[in-house]
C-alpha cells in the first residue's frame, strides 16, 4: 500500500512536463453505491498510461479507503462528433482498507488484487475527459467468470 | 484461460479476420450465467447488460480488437474493451470482453463477458 501512496503522491506532484497529464475526479465502486469523491491522475509515458487513483471515507464510526494503479497501452481509437476517444489495455493492482471503529476498538479488514485493467475515455473539447476504469482482479473464481474489481467513473481536465 | 486468451488476441493484430458491422450476440458473465444481449447496427451498439444495464453506444476497431463506449440508463458513462473473431469464416463470432459502468450515484461495476453470436 505505501508503495500505492507514494505512487500516487509522485504523480500528483511530478516535476516533469505536464503535457498530456490528466486530473480528475469520480466515484469508485470500492464504496458500493455510496457517491464517495475518487482522485485521478494519469501520466502518459510513450505509448503507455500510468494511472493512480484515490478514494476515501471517514466518520467516526468508520473509515474506508481505496488506493488503484494501472499501467496501460494506450492508444487513439476513433475521433467521433463530441472528440477523442482514447482506450488502454493493461495491468493494475488496487489495496482497499476498511475499519469499523467501536469505542477503542478497530475491526480492520483489508482487501486487494491485482491483474488486467483497462480504461476507456472521450476527450470533449480537448480539455474535458469522462472515463471509466477498472482493474479485474484475478483469483480462484475467474474460472468461473468471477472477477474481483476495483472501478473508477471520472471526470476530469487534461493539462 | 479466458483472459490468456483475450491477452493474446489483443497483441495479434490482423491475424483474426474481423467480423462486420452487424451483429447480434448474447455473453455469459459470472459464473456463466446470461449477462449481455447486444445488437450492433454499422458499429452502433444497443446493449443490455448487467453492468450498464440498458445502454447505447459506438464502437471503435483497432484489428481484432474493439473498444465500446456510450451513455447507459444508469446515469452515466459505460465502456467495453474485448476481441472478436468469426468462426471458420462464417456467420458466427464469439467475443470476450471487459465491460465496466458507472452511474452518477456511485453505483460502479466491471464483469468479464464470453459469449457469441450472428454477424452479418
Amino acid at each position: 500500500m505505501r508503495t500505492i501512496r507514494l505512487l500516487i503522491i509522485g504523480l500528483l506532484f511530478a516535476s516533469g512536463p505536464l503535457y498530456g497529464m490528466s486530473l480528475g475526479v469520480g466515484l469508485s465502486s470500492a464504496h458500493a453505491g455510496r457517491p464517495v469523491a475518487a482522485l485521478h491522475a494519469g501520466v502518459p509515458l510513450g505509448k503507455m498510461m500510468l494511472t493512480a487513483i484515490t478514494a476515501g471515507v471517514a466518520t467516526e464510526a468508520y473509515y474506508h479507503s481505496a488506493y488503484q494503479s494501472n499501467l496501460l497501452f494506450w492508444q487513439k481509437w476513433g475521433s467521433p462528433f463530441y472528440g477523442d476517444v482514447y482506450g488502454g489495455f493493461g495491468v493494475g493492482a488496487f489495496y482497499m482498507k476498511k475499519a469499523l471503529l467501536v469505542g477503542e476498538e478497530e475491526v480492520e479488514d483489508i482487501d486487494q488484487g491485482y491483474g488486467p485493467a483497462f480504461r476507456v475515455e472521450a476527450r470533449l473539447f480537448s480539455t474535458l475527459f469522462f472515463a471509466v476504469e477498472f482493474t479485474m482482479a484475478l483469483g480462484p473464481a475467474t474460472v468461473a467468470g468471477g472477477w474481483g474489481q476495483m472501478g473508477t467513473m471520472s471526470l476530469g481536465i487534461l493539462l | 484461460m479466458k483472459a490468456l486468451w483475450f491477452i493474446a488476441c489483443l497483441f495479434a493484430g490482423e491475424a483474426f479476420a474481423k467480423a462486420n458491422q452487424n451483429a447480434v450476440v448474447i455473453g455469459l458473465g459470472e459464473a456463466y450465467s446470461p449477462d449481455t444481449f447486444r445488437l450492433t447496427i454499422s458499429d452502433l451498439d444497443f446493449m443490455f447488460s448487467r453492468s450498464a444495464e440498458l445502454s447505447f453506444g459506438q464502437r471503435f476497431w483497432s484489428g481484432p480488437a474493439y473498444l465500446g463506449i456510450g451513455l447507459s440508463s444508469k446515469g452515466g458513462l459505460y465502456g467495453l474493451m474485448g476481441v472478436q473473431g468469426v468462426v471458420l469464416e462464417s456467420a458466427l463470432l464469439v467475443f470476450f470482453e471487459f465491460q465496466g459502468a458507472g452511474g452518477y450515484r456511485g453505483d460502479v461495476h466491471a464483469f468479464g463477458v464470453f459469449g457469441g453470436g450472428f454477424h452479418w
